[in-house]
């Protein structure tokens, strides 16, 4: 395995709160890696410190065989890196069809017109997102992602909210940029999608991760089924 | 250096242009509140010191910069390779200007 992002080892505490411990998460070239674990485990905490937006006590990111101890956002960005937080992507201040024109005007091979298409938000362009439902901003925003063409893709609890025919677009949007060949990495709790659309499933608990390896392999780890999963099959 | 595109610079320049008239006019009225010096020359009005020149734009510096924050502009720029330093740089430069325009003028 060669993944193109890996956060190795982190550490991180709140106070005296120790959140995560010895947590690794790793994202590789044209698959889909599925982030799980429950509310409150670290999930956003790891993936804010993968980009640079939280600082680690300590451990290491490693982008593209580049070891970085302090990682910052707009230099991953313009190595391939997208980050899709869990909400607030876009300005209200600007429409959606503003947002586009920026990414195509600051990516070279911005993929514009298929992420509209496959995201069904082409009469969404002359809104602002104060307008939209959250299921019309959450495809808004995929969109984007879709639209800058990532080399890697973290997506912090994408179907967080939203409706099944919403959650269906979204899982095609990254499984056609995984089919492009792009690193993506998604966090949630909704295990039946995120199982559906995982080619690798980490488990996050107790401040360290496990990897479970394929969905078929999840189904029958036995500490995953009876500590996470539960009825769930 | 990665440039943010029309319509975001448009909106962060407005929105420090907006912040630097009401920091600088809060700052106009709390220089007047202080009574001068007996015997000193009365300064002009509008007129405020160097060091409160320089806190005003670093004051509506910062407060473009968490307006922006919450609008989730520099999340998206960011994400697209424009660098924070970039973004510190356009929140910061409508106030310098507009402070070393008003300087010069209250001064002639």
């Amino acid at each position: 395995m060669n993944p193109l992002l890996a956060v190795e080892s982190i550490g991180k505490s709140f106070g005296k709160r120790r959140v995560l411990t010895t947590a690794s998460i790793w994202a590789q070239s044209g698959k889909v890696t599925v982030l799980l674990g429950r509310n409150g485990c670290g999930k956003t905490t790891l993936v804010k410190i993968a980009i640079g937006l939280m600082k680690a006590d300590y451990g290491v990111v490693i982008y593209h065989g580049q070891r970085m101890l302090r990682p910052r956002l707009h230099q991953l960005a313009r190595d391939g890196l997208f980050y899709l937080p869990e909400r607030n992507l876009l300005s209200p201040a600007l429409t959606i069809g503003q947002h586009f024109r920026t990414v195509s005007r600051l990516v070279r091979d911005s993929n514009v017109d298929q992420a509209l298409e496959m995201l069904r938000i082409t009469d969404l362009l002359d809104r602002k997102q104060r307008a939209l439902s959250g299921g019309e901003r959450r495809r808004c925003e995929v969109a984007v992602a879709l639209a800058r063409n990532p080399r890697c893709l973290l997506a912090d609890e994408p179907y967080l909210g939203i409706m099944p025919t919403d959650a269906e677009l979204i899982t095609r949007a990254f499984r056609e940029l995984a089919s492009q060949g792009c690193a993506v990495l998604v966090t949630g709790h909704e295990v039946r999608t995120l199982l559906a659309l995982a080619d690798e499933v980490l488990w996050q608990t107790a401040g360290t991760t496990h990897h479970i390896g394929t969905v078929e392999q999840a189904a029958e780890h036995h500490q995953f089924r009876r500590e996470y999963l539960g009825s769930i099959q | 250096m990665r440039l943010p595109p029309q319509p975001f610079l448009r909106v962060i320049l407005l929105r420090s242009a907006v912040i630097w008239i009401g920091v600088r006019l809060a700052a106009t009225v709390a220089v007047r509140l202080v009574p001068e010096l007996p015997g000193a020359e009365p300064s002009p009005p509008y007129a405020v010191a160097p060091p409160v020149i320089a806190a005003v734009i670093i004051l509506t510096t910062a407060l473009t910069w968490l307006d922006c924050a919450r609008h989730n502009e520099i999340l998206f720029l960011t994400n697209l390779g424009v660098s924070r330093r970039t973004l510190v740089f356009f929140a910061g430069l409508l106030p310098l200007l507009c402070s070393v325009t008003v300087a010069v003028l209250v001064r002639l």
